[in-house]
């Protein structure tokens, strides 16, 4: 029966593998991507050029006063949405520069206030 | 790419997200799924209007679905003698309407948002069949509400980690059309009369 199928239908039968393939890969990676960002331990996203300053307070889960520091912002200056490639640019500094001073801050105000379920 | 256009939103906002939608509704390679799930994430965190996020989304998509399916149906106009000219053409021109006069309306609704990346070319498809506009733009209407406001909501409410969620959404919407794709071909597979298929394989 199988042989019969593939004799007749070659074309379609080799797509129909290759999708289940395709089944199986995206089946796999959804899953064990899923499990992966389920630890709290993997959830700080690494910054990128298009984060705001108020998206990596959000996505640090920390206060804004913190992150604003961090990023060049004078203080009581109103969050405004900027991007960080630009915040880069307008200090002469790179983001894995940005990476760093977020990181410090970051890991100074964790010290001073554990956050729970952490 | 990606980065590209996430660059552009926070530097341009909404606009940005409504040509993208607009774009990705016309079968172009742009990063609309992982534009709304930012998108939604500005919102959450008081950089973007939701509603401005929602409305830009929304109307950037239907225009371009539509936009699709009037440029189709153009086209059909245009090539209606080379369709008509040879048996095999008609046939297959026959097939396609009959399957979208049977399942159009479900074509274009989950096409909008459960196997999407199939949209654009369900749009295509639809114009080229003369399929009618009023159910197709109003199951596309409804297909676009769910695609939306699923991709914005997901980023609102998992602001926090959009690149994750980027990247698993994309893996599930893989998954999803390679499921469709397995189904579909392993019926078209079985349904077949074996004596048939000595005539099918020369056409």
């Amino acid at each position: 029966m199988i042989r019969q199928i593939w004799e007749q239908n070659r074309l379609a039968v080799a797509a129909f593998v290759v999708a289940l393939l395709a089944v199986g890969w995206f089946g796999f990676q959804t899953i064990s991507h899923a499990i992966y960002w389920n630890d709290p331990a993997h959830r700080d996203q690494a910054l990128a050029g298009w984060m705001t300053p108020r998206y990596v307070a959000e996505s640090y889960q920390i206060p804004p006063e913190v992150v604003g520091p961090a990023l060049f912002l004078r203080k009581g200056e109103k969050p405004r949405r900027v991007s960080l490639d630009a915040i880069a640019e307008a200090n002469g500094v790179t983001l894995s520069d940005l990476q760093t001073r977020i990181d410090t801050a970051v890991a100074a105000w964790r010290i001073n206030r554990p956050e729970p379920g952490r | 790419m990606s980065a590209l256009a996430l660059s552009l939103i926070a530097d341009y906002g909404v606009p940005i997200l409504f040509c993208v939608t607009f774009l990705s509704c016309l079968a172009l390679p742009v990063p609309s799924s992982l534009l709304m799930l930012a998108s939604g994430g500005f919102a959450a965190t008081g950089d973007l209007s939701l509603t401005a996020v929602l409305l830009a989304a929304f109307i950037g998509a239907v225009l371009g679905d539509n936009s699709g399916y009037w440029l189709a149906r153009g086209l059909d106009l245009r090539i209606e003698g080379w369709l008509a000219s040879n048996p095999s053409r008609t046939a297959m021109r026959k097939k396609s309407q009959a399957f979208m006069d049977r399942w159009g309306g479900s074509s274009v609704f989950f096409s909008c948002w459960l196997v999407a990346p199939l949209g654009p070319y369900v749009n295509y498809v639809s114009g080229l069949t003369r399929f009618t506009w009023l159910r197709f733009a109003l199951w596309g209407i409804a297909g676009e509400l769910v695609w939306v406001t699923l991709y914005v909501g997901l980023g609102y409410t998992f602001a926090d980690r959009v690149s994750a969620l980027a990247t698993l959404m994309g893996n599930l919407s893989g998954l999803l059309l390679a499921v469709a794709a397995t189904v579909g071909i392993g019926l078209w597979i079985f349904r077949r009369k074996p004596r048939q298929s000595a005539a099918g394989r020369t056409s």
